[in-house]
């Protein structure tokens, strides 16, 4: 049998690129697949909220089991801030939260580890889960805040663990300054037991193949992914477009963007955004950064590899002290989940503009976060959170999808037999919402009705955007409906203000209507 | 007297097993007729000329696992609580993937007018909020009778805590004289979406499933008389008469490779091993699966998007296969998958028309599977047509099997390392038509002991048809505090009570019956689930099991038990037959040369080719050495040597 004689490959790291993107992705998922099982807070374990990356020894991301888009691009920045303060030595972990060193919003608790192959470090892993609670001045501390400082616990880049031993200091916040304190360390301690899983498969690594090889593997397959991403935008018509959308509220919070798309090269300017302001609505570069990558995979058609590459060919411009760069002391709380919807929004409005009508419509736009809590008859707190899925755009494909999580997350709802088994509440209906969705060739998707009586009193707060706007139509397709939040209260229903807190009693009730997703093309006139 | 047949219906092909009386078999194959798939079964029962005055036919069926890809059930009516009209609807309310510009999530495709609310409510603790009254049960039966479904799904809220409404209600529509599926009965577990999904699976496939086994039955006693039976795999690695399996068609989801692992399990019983690590590298997709000895970590099974809360072996899908495309991304990198050339047209040597080149293609050209002895030349594979697909591509053969190897080493350790198992403590049983192409190279990379490819690796399933026991599975939700035992005993007597009268309707006698009493365990608040045999110090195997998997403990912990299990196995039907080896030094048939990327270069080498069918109990190969057969081509890498032990199986280590 003779074998045919090709051609010898371009020789080095190329060829085997496949191979370490394989391995490397497995590190990531041997972490979440860890972090899951042995998490103790349902946010963690039943919706998946964290993702877990490896870094280079710069801090470049270069894989990540990510289960959430918010957390996509926020790993870019967090090795080097941290790098600015600590110099992590083998047996070091290092924990933060703090949004403009290397962290998301409060809730979102890093660790991170280095990974050494004998002497030298030569990368790092991370993992970054979302805490129920970190002592904000509200249940779940994603409501309620004026500042950072109301927000909760801020823990710049700090040692959890130096050299093997624990920080007793660390440990004592998670257990005196935040809520369900037992729950906090138990997933803190998941968060640890990840991390140890991870450098072990690393390690592994390093004794099959070696210090260089896995390095030049590593600024390869970075490499790798910025190529592709270059010769995605190349394939994208060159031209320049502005949009903006906004949030609710009384001040109604502009993003604007000017995208311009030259070549390979696109640069994303938002410099005409609103400045930051009072309450939990600002963000930073870290989402900022997560809603680029997000749109990246999502515009492209084969599956980009999860490294920080596919966002080198992008330039982003951000003023400061605005809403989406902001700095201390405005609260970040809800940039993770409402802010950064409105930045998916308005980077699809603009690759609408710039590419036409491959672009779906508009899906809800929120996550309508819930957050509740009380005290047990025995005493002890309760604290829950939740966000709520709605309608899908509708696209070239067909109708968008009825009441899913769309864009920056797609958590899992908790059942209603777990909800009320754990909780004092009774669900009296959980439904789509008929009719939500917008006209079109292809309808928008529908969103959610979810009602609710208490059983006991409990403080409530609805975060939601969409209710004073609606997620547009596309193609010639109609708008969705907004969402609406409504109490039970005193023997009639009224409408919750935005950004509002509540007090309960056992009887009240709150319905929340999340809205529906735009429809795409002209609706077929009715005979 | 009667003999025993194991037929498995794959996607491809139909593979047929006779046992031949003196510890070996009769095989065929033959292409699967996915149209009447019946049509396959009895052409390859044919080719076996069985004559015998009755036949037990064991039988791997696609039927439910088709049924539920495609979407073509019955007419079903769904029966829930008022306000939970959507329920199928919501689903878990997540998208199917997050970056789909389009964004789509799988759900259960049930017409919303054939979705009816009961006016009935019970708590969280299975106290009524509100009676389902007798006027309501009326309302309801009228209801579904004038929808005249052909299967009736029931599923209320908490009624795997109190199931009396569902019972109620069950009771009266019976009357309607359709299947009526009631979700406290078939999976009394809690989370509504997951059991209802259940329920409407299972009343959809019913007017699917019944009938298709019940014309394979009578065709069969047609043919080989009214004593003749058939047997069905369950998803749990046991088999079930056809009438059970009709009746409880939910259970079928993933009958096709449960044979495999039940019988790698009871091989690997037979041989001493502990826990393995099965390898099933198909055509098309490659499955993976940890199997620990004795109880077998049954999971709640996804299946064409759903999910179904009854109990299947625990399998893990790589869409990788022998058909798996090799291509370059935009940026120059080769990649492999996840396109297929699937089972039509196939690879490219295969000759249909395949013109891309594929994972076979690349070991064909690698000289790692020979033109004229794959399937013993009933299909000789075309070396010309693998080299032009390859030479177009302008890739290198033995490259495109280093990116296979890595996806598939990725899988096998996501795999025995989320139960918290190190790959090096196992040993790898490998099959399917391509999973002995790869054994060794991953048991290398993995750091494994030893590879064993079982006898038939190309047709496993269908031998382990043969060995599977009868089974029946039991489960109840408890979500407490772990009781006392007394207590547990308590929860466990009804459930033992089903599974004797059942396993006995089927013609078992009660000594014959082995059942094994599971706990699901877990630490209070942790979602991760341990099952712990009923026995002496539950509390002390559950801490060893949970520091094994995450690494600590929490003693401090309260220790819940969420749910009791039974599993009932009437006797296993084959023994493995162990035979006299003598080791000695079978001659080759021919030396050719070979490329082993194994070896960590690429430069061919010459490799000696025997025919396993000539191989007795004893024969030692050393590598680099390629062992063909009917249904499979093992690959034996420089520095690794096989062997045939006294199992028939053919078994890699590596040289010391």
């Amino acid at each position: 049998m003779e074998l045919p004689c090709l051609e010898e490959d371009e020789i080095g790291m190329r060829r085997q690129l496949s191979v370490f993107q394989h391995l490397f992705a497995s590190v990531t998922e041997e972490m979440g697949e860890a972090l899951r099982q042995s998490s103790v807070s349902a946010n963690i374990k039943e919706r998946r909220d964290y993702s877990c990356a490896l870094l280079d020894e710069d801090g470049r991301l270069i894989a990540h089991a990510a289960h959430i888009p918010v957390h996509l691009g926020s790993a870019h920045l967090t090795v080097p801030a941290i790098l600015k303060k600590l110099n992590p030595e083998r047996g070091d972990v290092v924990v933060l939260n703090d949004p403009h060193q290397g962290g998301t919003h409060l809730n979102d608790v890093t660790v991170v580890a280095p990974l050494h192959v004998g002497r030298s470090r030569v990368g790092f892993l991370l993992n970054r889960a979302h805490h129920n609670d970190v002592g904000g001045v509200e249940p779940g501390s994603l409501t309620g805040a004026k500042s950072l400082k109301e927000e909760g616990v801020l823990i710049p880049p700090t040692f959890l663990q130096r050299k093997g031993a624990p920080n007793p200091k660390i440990w004592k916040l998670f257990e005196t300054k935040m809520r369900e304190p037992a729950a906090r360390k138990g997933d803190l301690l998941a968060q640890c037991a990840a991390l140890h899983r991870g450098s072990a498969r690393f390690n592994d690594l390093a004794e099959r193949y070696g210090r260089r090889t896995l390095v030049d593997a590593m600024s390869a397959l970075y490499d790798h992914g910025a190529r592709l991403a270059r010769l995605m935008l190349k394939t994208w018509p060159d031209g320049e477009v502005t949009t903006f959308d906004f949030l609710d509220g009384k001040e109604t919070p502009r993003i604007a963007l000017r995208l311009a798309k030259t070549g390979p090269r696109m640069t994303l300017d938002f410099s005409g955004t609103s400045p930051q302001a009072a309450g939990s609505w600002n963000t930073h570069r870290a989402v900022v950064l997560s809603a680029v990558a997000w749109l990246m995979q999502t515009i492209s058609e084969r599956e980009l590899p999860e490294t920080g590459g596919i966002l080198e060919p992008i330039t982003l411009k951000l003023a400061p002290r605005t809403l989406i760069h902001s700095r201390p002391p405005a609260g970040v709380a809800l940039g993770n989940t409402e802010t950064s919807q409105r930045l998916a929004d308005v980077l699809l409005a603009g690759m609408r503009a710039l590419l036409g009508k491959e672009i779906p419509a508009a899906s809800q736009g929120t996550m309508n976060n819930l957050c509740f809590g009380g005290k047990r008859p025995s005493g002890s707190e309760f604290v829950y959170y939740e966000t709520i899925g709605g309608g899908a755009g509708a696209g070239p494909g067909g109708a968008g999808a009825d009441a899913v999580q769309v864009h920056m997350t797609n958590t899992l709802n908790t059942p209603v037999e777990v909800f009320e088994s754990e909780l004092p509440v009774r669900i009296i209906r959980y439904s789509t919402r008929s009719c939500s969705g917008g006209k079109g060739l292809h309808p928008g998707g529908d969103g959610v009705i979810k009602e609710m009586e208490f059983l006991k009193p409990v403080r409530l707060g609805v975060v939601a955007t969409r209710r004073q706007s609606s997620p547009v139509g596309a193609a010639g397709g109609t708008a969705g409906k907004p969402g609406v939040d409504r109490v039970f209260q005193n023997g009639r229903w009224r409408i919750l203000d935005p950004g509002e807190m509540v007090d309960l009693v056992p009887g009240d009730r709150l319905q929340i209507q999340t809205p529906g997703g735009g429809g795409w093309g002209k609706p077929k006139p009715k005979k | 007297m009667g003999v025993r047949v194991g037929v498995d219906t794959g996607g491809t092909f139909t593979d047929a097993l006779l046992p031949d009386g003196e510890g070996s078999w009769l095989i065929h194959k033959c292409p699967t007729t996915s149209q009447s798939p019946s049509d396959a079964v009895f052409n390859a029962l044919d080719a076996l000329s069985i004559e015998a005055p009755s036949v037990e036919l064991l039988h791997g069926t696609t039927h439910a696992t088709n049924a539920l890809l495609t979407g073509e059930l019955g007419r079903v009516v769904m029966i829930v609580t008022r306000g939970f009209r959507d329920v199928l609807a919501l689903g878990r309310q997540n998208r199917d993937a997050l970056f789909d510009l389009e964004t789509k999530a799988t759900r259960p495709n049930q017409p919303r007018h054939l979705i009816f609310e009961a006016q009935e409510r019970l708590s969280a603790n299975g106290r009524t909020i509100q009676n389902l009254s007798r006027a309501e049960i009326n309302r309801l039966v009228e209801k579904a009778r004038q929808s005249k479904p052909q299967a009736i799904a029931v599923c209320f809220l908490h009624a795997w805590k109190e199931p009396k409404h569902e019972k109620r209600l069950g009771r009266a529509l019976k009357k309607l004289g359709v299947p009526v599926v009631l979700s406290s009965q078939l999976a009394p577990e809690q989370r509504e979406y997951e059991r209802a999904s259940t329920v409407w699976a299972d009343a959809g496939l019913q007017p699917i499933v019944g009938p298709a086994l019940e014309k394979l039955e009578s065709l069969l006693r047609k043919e080989w008389g009214s004593k003749s039976r058939l047997r069905v795999m369950r998803s749990d690695g046991g088999t079930c008469s056809a009438e059970s399996a009709a009746h409880e068609p939910v259970h079928l989801a993933l009958s096709g490779p449960a044979g495999g692992l039940s019988a790698s399990r009871t091989l690997a019983n037979a041989r001493g091993d502990s826990t393995i690590l099965t390898l099933d590298m198909g055509g098309t997709s490659t499955d993976v699966a940890l199997l620990p000895p004795g109880e077998l970590p049954l999971q709640e099974m996804k299946v064409a998007g759903h999910t179904l809360l009854a109990r299947g072996l625990p399998l893990h899908t790589v869409g990788a296969g022998g058909g798996s495309l090799a291509s370059f991304d935009p940026a120059g990198v080769l990649q492999v998958g996840p396109e297929s050339a699937g089972a039509n047209p196939g690879p490219a040597c295969y000759g249909r028309g395949g013109k891309k080149a594929t994972v076979t293609d690349a070991h064909l050209l690698c000289g790692r599977l020979h033109p004229r002895l794959f399937l013993d030349g009933e299909a000789p594979l075309d070396i010309e047509k693998a080299s032009q697909a390859f030479h177009s591509l302008k890739a290198n053969p033995a490259e495109v099997l280093e990116i296979a190897c890595a996806e598939m080493e990725r899988a096998l350790r996501r795999v025995s390392l989320a139960e918290g198992h190190d790959p090096r403590e196992l040993n790898l049983y490998a099959f399917g038509g391509a999973g002995a192409l790869h054994a060794a190279w991953l048991a290398n990379r993995l750091g494994m002991k030893e590879v064993v490819i079982p006898p038939f690796p190309g047709a496993f399933s269908a031998l382990g048809l043969l060995a599977a026991p009868l089974r029946r599975g039991f489960s109840k939700s408890v979500l407490q505090k772990l009781p006392s035992k007394k207590v547990r005993r308590g929860l466990i007597q009804p459930l033992m009570d089903r599974a004797y009268f059942e396993l006995m309707a089927e013609g078992l006698s009660e000594r014959s019956i082995l059942i094994r009493q599971v706990l699901e365990l877990r630490s209070k608040g942790q979602s991760g689930i341990f099952p712990i045999l009923e026995g002496p110090r539950v509390l002390e195997r559950f801490h060893a099991a949970h520091k094994k998997r995450f690494g600590f403990t929490r003693p401090e912990e309260e220790v819940e038990l969420v749910a009791v299990r039974l599993q009932a196995d009437g006797p296993s039907s084959e023994s493995w037959v162990k035979k006299r080896a003598r080791r000695y030094s079978p001659t080759a048939i021919e030396a050719q040369t070979a490329v082993f990327p194994e070896d960590g270069h690429h430069r061919p080498r010459r490799a000696s080719w025997y025919r396993r069918e000539d191989l007795r109990p004893g024969a030692n190969i050393e590598g680099p050495a390629l062992v063909a057969e009917y249904s499979a081509t093992t690959v034996v890498p420089p520095s690794w040597n096989a062997r045939i032990d006294p199992w028939s199986c053919l078994v890699l280590r590596r040289m010391k």
